[in-house]
């Protein structure tokens, strides 16, 4: 088969360019490790607290955000520390005192489960969240936070509702 | 100095309370602690609204439209109120 010389140089042109027409994975993949990264580093910044229904926390306009700790649930029934029921609020409420027995073993386990390790060597470091419904009563959280001192926990924090100020929103309404 | 604040009829009167403070603090801007004392069957939602109040106040920038938050009294202490006779 004869062919011009336009088919040959046409053939050559292929030959030499033919190869990169194919997708340029290497820029590709920068964009996507780039986009990974973007992604992990924001996600990272909303800490989810566990969710129960028949649980109306208290609303507060306190601004702080939750942090990683161990989670104390104050629910109708029973005391829950990072999910498992520990204690009986009946029978918390009978003991004298301010120590509960129970919630001190499971706290005191926790330390080595979910604490990061350096907290292990610094008790004003470690952290703990109480959630509790808004409607117990003092001597129960008193309670409850007196055995998270006494199981070393340094930072209690309570668990709250976010709510927009009053103020604003009579200013929003009156506008 | 201190006052008492009677019950409104929608429950505790936090106004009169964060008025109060915000006074208090004109008079002694360097302090920041407070203690609060609590009976024993006092609802966590009242210590919570009252931590709130004790510890920001909020006051009305009616020239911007927004409002603003200060800091009163943030290192809040929380223990039990002296049982005393008849509530008083």
């Amino acid at each position: 088969m004869v062919k011009s010389a336009r088919a040959k140089r046409m053939k050559k042109h292929h030959k030499r360019h033919g190869k990169s027409m194919g997708l340029n994975l290497v820029s590709l993949m920068d964009i996507f490790t780039i986009l990974v990264f973007f992604l992990l580093v924001n996600s990272s910044d909303v800490e989810t607290l566990p969710n129960t229904k028949d649980l109306q926390l208290p609303e507060s306009i306190a601004e702080e955000k939750a942090r990683e700790t161990v989670v104390i649930l104050i629910g109708e029934e029973d005391i829950i520390v990072q999910g498992t029921p520990v204690a009986k609020i009946d029978d918390v409420m009978a003991i004298k005192g301010n120590d509960i027995p129970a919630l001190r073993q499971a706290l005191l386990s926790q330390n080595d489960r979910v604490l990061r390790r350096d907290a292990n060597q610094d008790i004003a470091s470690r952290e703990v969240t109480i959630m509790g419904d808004k409607e117990i009563p003092y001597r129960l959280l008193k309670k409850v936070m007196a055995t998270c001192t006494q199981s070393d926990y340094g930072q209690i924090s309570l668990a709250v509702l976010q709510k927009s100020s009053d103020k604003l929103d009579n200013l929003q309404a009156a506008r | 100095m201190l006052g008492i604040y009677p019950n409104t009829d929608d429950g505790y009167d936090y106004e009169a309370l964060s008025n109060k403070l915000s006074e208090l603090k004109k008079r002694y801007p360097s302090k920041t602690d407070a203690a609060i004392l609590l009976e024993q069957d006092i609802q966590y939602d009242t210590l919570v609204q009252v931590m709130d109040r004790v510890r920001i106040t909020e006051r009305v920038d009616e020239e911007e439209q927004s409002v603003k938050r200060f800091d009163l009294f943030p290192d809040i202490s929380i223990g039990d109120a002296p049982v005393t006779g008849g509530g008083a």
